[in-house]
């Protein structure tokens, strides 16, 4: 019986060690950084993706800009530096320009 | 004595209270389903008067001085046709329909061929929208002071009441909602949307055409039946 309790007593007391390691100063820090390290590793890649949305986002964007035809109002007045307008139609070109209906 | 001084300074409080002006710069950007165009110009504004110095696309100026209308592209301006800018579009609709320009927030009009809303904060535009099928057309204020007054804008400009198209053209224009104008193979090619919506096609010629208008000659190439006897009568009546 005695036996029986000093025998549990030592198993409870490995298992005890095992479950309630503490590890020292120099192993704490070393298993601290290498988990820091990891978070940092986290963000960093968090940026990454995200740097190369923003990327991707802007080239999408600019493309789309430049295929928007930045005109001046009105297609006519594109047109009229094609052929010299007489001074004639001018007034009427004009009007087309400014108005923005009746 | 005194009565005439109460007189005389009530006038002044009048019109001081209701003199309403302002000097602005705007932008007026059209978007159809696959371009967009603008226009940018400052506006110099008094009671119903308008000095507008359009500066993109071209540098036109244009006047309005009570009924009439001047412009040009130097300090000497020529009598035009009424010009209707977005503002004068959304004005007179809105007093069609009798609302109160007295409002505060936005406001939607609805005709048959197109629906106007704009926004109004502090008894300023702010903008006006117009959209007629897929071409949304809009005018954006920007509000700033001017060193200068509407009078000492207008005091550098000459007024010749002298137009260099002829009237009875210029009124074909206004049976249009709006128009656009092409210069090619020496005919000026009009392409309008009527007031019920209809597309219209006109060519203007110096030289040979169905119509003669002064010096111009007129062919109508597209047209509901409805808008071509209005035109027609407006040659008519003016030839």
């Amino acid at each position: 019986m005695k036996f029986d309790d000093e025998f549990y007593t030592k198993i409870i007391n490995i298992f005890a060690r095992r479950i309630n390691y503490t590890p020292g100063s120099l192993l704490e820090e070393k298993i601290i950084s290498q988990i820091r390290r990891r978070k940092r590793f986290n963000i960093t890649k968090i940026f990454v993706v995200m740097a190369i949305v923003v990327i991707f986002v802007t080239v999408v964007v600019f493309s789309n800009l430049n295929t928007v035809n930045q005109r001046s109002i009105y297609s006519s007045y594109e047109n009229n530096n094609i052929q010299e307008v007489p001074q004639k139609f001018e007034p009427i070109i004009d009007i087309s320009l400014v108005s923005d209906g009746f | 004595m005194k009565k005439f001084f109460v007189l005389f300074f009530f006038i002044i409080f009048t019109v001081l209270m209701f003199s309403f002006s302002y000097h602005a710069y705007r932008f007026v950007i059209e978007y159809t389903k696959d371009k967009q165009y603008t226009r940018y110009e400052e506006v110099y504004y008094k009671d119903g008067d308008k000095i507008v110095f359009v500066k993109i696309p071209r540098r036109i100026i244009w006047v309005k001085l009570g009924d009439k209308y001047y412009m040009g592209t130097s300090d000497k301006l020529k009598l035009c046709p009424p010009i209707k800018d977005l503002e004068d579009i959304f004005l007179e609709y809105a007093n069609s329909h009798g609302i109160s320009l007295d409002f505060n927030g936005e406001i939607t009009i609805s005709e048959k061929a197109f629906t106007l809303k704009a926004l109004k904060i502090d008894g300023l535009l702010r903008n006006v929208i117009r959209k007629f099928e897929d071409v949304i057309t809009e005018m954006q204020y920007i509000y700033t002071l001017s060193n200068y007054t509407f009078n000492e804008i207008l005091q550098n400009f000459k007024f010749i009441d002298k137009s260099e198209v002829p009237q009875s053209i210029y009124n074909i224009f206004n049976l249009f909602l709006w128009f656009n104008v092409e210069y090619e193979d020496d005919v000026l090619k009009v392409y309008a949307i009527d007031k019920d919506g209809e597309n219209i096609l006109l060519e203007i010629s110096d030289k040979s055409g169905d119509y003669q208008v002064g010096e111009y000659y007129l062919t109508i190439l597209e047209s509901s039946d409805k808008t071509r006897e209005e035109i027609l009568n407006e040659i008519s009546s003016n030839s």
